[in-house]
């Protein structure tokens, strides 16, 4: 059993020894969590198992047992349970124009995220420290950056 | 204009063909023709098929350009909204499906803005009219009294006749009998009114979808009841199939077929989950035969430009001019200088994937392409269904920049439907997507210079070797392969005619075909042209004891007033006359990418105690002409100068066990977030002139910009990319 972005969902036994990614894309549908390597070195398929980011290509369900997950579709929700329909890091993202083709960006989305709840006012090395393990071929990094220290701003005004 | 009912001359026209002979080809085994990408521009009286007016009042866009990242789709919305005085709020943009619009040019060149603004504005300016025309009988008043309103038009009273009102529960689309007049008003050549539309953000619900992961991609599709297919490929380029064991594949649970297929050189999986691929492909024992493994020595000899220099044998003449041979060759004031680049991955981040459903008599694809057309009629042809009976559906590109024009996850996908009778699903997996996706091949440059007293280039050669971009053998069967050969096409020598003021110049490459797939990458050749050129030029300015960009002034003459306004906008922006501390440098390097003017300046530390090599920052000038969307344009910069920087520190392609040696991104490493410098950008902007390419231009100087850096700072010149810290302390 599992608790996905607030439901408890049921592992029928032959998936059990699925990656978390395949089982939330391929069994649940919720394709928001993206394929990049399989191999937990490019970050597109981040999610949080805890409040703490986690390559779910690199851990499957049956490992998860009882844990509560959140997906780049449950990420609004966490914040003041999604009253405002986005979470400030994605507004902070849509206010920066942040994606260009978009595909790793709910992983870096929900990098972010982790980071702002361990570290509300992160540092440039902080940044470094949780991005790099994100990429993003299309190259925008930069932009990345202003949308956290956007978040970290909008998240301490708002608390 | 429909291309299946187009005579062969025409479609040859078209697709590029008559330019390298190919009506000779008939005596020919095999296919006459290739299914090629479609490349002729849009006429401007196409883009009136690109919009509707949907019974609710909104006006839908069918983007004819696919979105990979660049921002075209941004862009081009814009342009409608401004003809058809629109908000955000009342335009939708679709990726059109193949069913939905005419065949247009493949997505290719940043030529999107430049090619499709006329052709979307005057479609739109259109539509526009005739909606005023209905307007004016509804209301019985002359169509000149209508003035523009928001998604509507005023009466002279001020009254107001939505555009809603106008659909009246109806869709209004353009006609093809519909006349209009060249010379109907375009809003968007006005900059007035172009003011109100920059002020409004645009493209806000399509970052919402990405952020809140709603955005679908070719890998997110589901279909109903589909299967999950895979195809395993040669494990060597050129290997044949020798013989499979499937017998242990074929029991596992959930294995719904298993076959070989020796035609095709491949074993096929279809499974009815797709968690058991990986297991099943693993089951399956395949021996592959290949006469002779082509190795990293055997592409490194046969694209070797000083055998070619040596003997003085060119495929192509790219420029000649003035005297050139029988004069000395060495003086004090001439360098001969090699610069080479390795061959380098798409590495897109979305591996491809599609969906097909292949029936009797027809077939419907779900995927994304640079060009759906192209995909439709690869799929019509290799099933043998009309292409007009084959659908693809559009999605967005998880990047592609010359990476996803096949899209040969849907061709493995139609292939395997036809076999089941089913939806079959294929996603390449990271491992297929490096190992069997075309790569950008390697560029080996010879450039021997000269430079007067004064600091004036008087001699130019250049010699160099690399393979096929355009012309690729990924597209081209074999027998047609060399008539291709025969031509020179614009992909490899892209950015290889220096924009400076020469005398003599004899410019000669060969692009040589080799076992290995070679095509299109970001930039196509601009990036190892602009690397060799400009490290050259950077060389030359140190060996004539002159400032880099009074060289590069001074050189230009009277040539490209735009460059040189980009040379002294970036110089402006960097006060180069700033001191830097120590093991500090700053190198500047420009092109004209197809049009683009563009110069970059980039500062980097090269820490020789904590041996950490580290770009600091980076400053852009750059013309694009007219500009739609600023902060689009900037993205597109700081993407460039990020990938230029990858390409320059960090991307080494290799072949070994002859094949590609990459199999995932910890064998390719990518710029990642604290590579990334300090971006500043500043565009020079003249309403007058028409929008030209802003998607690619500056990843061509970037490389060469960087490597001068380093020079400045190091005193070490790197003639070859990738340059690693490793090197640089060495
Ligand atoms: S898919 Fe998990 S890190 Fe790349
Ligand atoms: S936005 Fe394209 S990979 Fe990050």
């Amino acid at each position: 059993m599992l608790l996905i972005n607030g439901s408890t969902i049921q592992v029928p036994n032959n998936v059990r020894n699925v990656t978390l990614l395949n089982f939330l894309r391929d069994h649940l549908g919720l394709t928001g969590t993206k394929f990049g390597c399989s191999i937990g070195q490019c970050g597109a398929c981040t999610v949080h198992v805890d409040g703490e980011a986690m390559r779910s290509c690199q851990i499957t369900v049956n490992e998860l047992d009882g844990e509560k997950i959140t997906t780049i579709e449950g990420l609004a929700d966490t914040w003041r349970d999604g009253k405002d329909g986005l979470h400030p890091v994605q507004s902070a993202w849509v206010e920066k124009m942040v994606p260009q083709c978009g595909y790793c960006q709910t992983g870096q989305i929900m990098s972010a995220a982790a980071l702002l709840n361990e570290t509300q006012k992160p540092g440039p090395e902080d940044i470094n420290m949780a991005m790099d393990g994100n990429i993003c071929r299309c190259g925008t990094y930069n932009r990345i950056r202003e949308a956290i220290n956007l978040a970290s701003k909008n998240i301490e005004g708002s608390s | 204009m429909n291309k299946s009912i187009l005579g062969r001359r025409e479609f040859l026209k078209r697709t590029g063909w008559v330019a390298v002979g190919v009506t000779f080809v008939g005596a020919c085994s095999g296919p006459l023709l290739p299914v090629m990408p479609f490349s002729d521009p849009p006429a401007t009286n196409e883009g009136r098929f690109w919009v509707q007016l949907l019974p609710n009042g909104k006006v839908r866009f069918f983007c004819p350009r696919a979105e990979m990242g660049q921002g075209i789709a941004i862009g081009l919305t814009q342009v409608v909204a401004q003809e058809l005085n629109l908000s955000p709020d009342n335009i939708e943009t679709i990726n059109p499906a193949t069913s939905e619009i005419q065949p247009v040019a493949l997505t290719v060149g940043s030529e999107s803005m430049q090619a499709f603004f006329s052709p979307v504005a005057y479609g739109a300016a259109c539509l526009r009219e005739s909606l005023r025309s209905i307007a004016a009988e509804q209301a019985s008043v002359p169509v000149s009294v209508l003035k523009d309103g928001d998604a509507a038009f005023l009466l002279p009273n001020g009254e107001e006749i939505s555009y809603r009102s106008l659909a009246n529960g109806k869709s209004v689309l353009l006609n093809e009998n519909d006349i209009f007049p060249e010379d109907i008003k375009i809003y968007n050549l006005d900059s007035k009114r172009s003011d109100k539309v920059k002020k409004q953000v645009w493209g806000r619900k399509t970052m919402e979808d990405i952020v809140t992961g709603k955005m679908t991609y070719s890998r997110d599709i589901i279909i109903d009841d589909m299967l999950y297919g895979r195809v395993i490929k040669p494990d060597t380029i050129g290997g044949k199939l020798e013989n499979a064991d499937i017998a242990r594949a074929q029991e596992i649970p959930g294995v719904r077929k298993v076959f070989i297929d020796k035609g095709r050189n491949c074993v096929a999986i279809i499974c009815d989950k797709p968690f058991v691929l990986d297991k099943v492909e693993q089951a399956v024992k395949v021996t592959w035969k290949v006469d002779k493994p082509f190795t990293q020595q055997d592409m490194d000899t046969a694209l070797d430009a000083k055998k070619y220099l040596e003997s003085d044998d060119f495929e192509h003449t790219l420029a000649e001019q003035g005297k050139f041979r029988n004069r000395a060759q060495k003086s004090n004031s001439s360098l001969n200088n090699r610069y080479q680049t390795c061959f380098v991955a798409h590495a897109a981040m979305e591996p491809r994937s599609a969906v097909a459903w292949v029936k009797d008599n027809s077939a419907e694809v779900w995927g994304a392409s640079q060009s759906v057309h192209f995909v439709r009629d690869r799929i019509a042809q290799l099933t043998g269904i009309s292409n007009d009976n084959v659908i693809v559906h559009a999605h967005r590109l998880g990047g592609g920049f010359g990476g996803r024009i096949l899209c040969q996850a849907a061709e493995e996908a139609a292939f395997l439907s036809q076999k089941v009778n089913a939806p079959v699903r294929v996603q390449w997996t990271r491992e297929e997507e490096f190992t069997y996706n075309h790569v950008q091949p390697p560029f080996d440059h010879i450039i021997n210079a000269t430079v007067s007293e004064k600091g004036l280039i008087t001699h130019w050669k250049n010699s160099f070797t690399t393979a096929p971009i355009i012309f690729t053998s990924a597209i081209l069967p074999r027998h047609i392969q060399f008539l291709a050969d025969l031509s020179q096409e614009d992909g490899s020598p892209r950015g290889a005619h220096p924009p400076y003021n020469i005398p003599n110049l004899l410019i000669r490459y060969s692009d040589v075909r080799i076992p290995l797939v070679t095509s299109s990458w970001r930039g196509l050749g601009a990036a190892p042209n602009t690397f060799a050129i400009e490290s050259m030029i950077d060389e030359l300015a140190v060996l004539s004891d002159l400032d880099p960009f009074e060289f590069r002034l001074l050189n230009l003459g009277n040539a490209h007033p735009r460059l040189k306004k980009v040379i002294e906008k970036v110089r402006e922006m960097t006060r180069m006359d700033k001191k830097l501390p120590a093991n500090y440098g700053r190198g500047i390097a420009c092109a004209i990418y197809k049009e683009t003017p563009v110069a970059v300046v980039v500062e980097v530390h090269a820490d020789p105690s904590e041996k950490t090599l580290k770009v600091t920052q980076a400053w852009i000038a750059q013309d694009c002409g007219r500009v739609i969307n600023a902060d689009q344009v900037r993205a597109q910069a700081e993407g460039n100068l990020v990938w230029g920087l990858s390409y320059a520190l960090k991307e080494k392609g290799f072949l070994e066990d002859g094949h590609i040696g990459i199999k995932n991104y910890h064998q390719y490493p990518l710029a990642r977030m604290s590579d990334t410098p300090k971006i500043h950008i500043e565009q020079i902007e003249d309403f007058e002139n028409p929008p030209i390419g802003a998607g690619e231009p500056v990843i061509a100087p970037t490389p060469a910009a960087i490597a001068n850096a380093i020079f400045a700072a190091t005193s070490k010149r790197f003639r070859q990319l990738p340059i690693s810290e490793e090197d640089v302390f060495s």
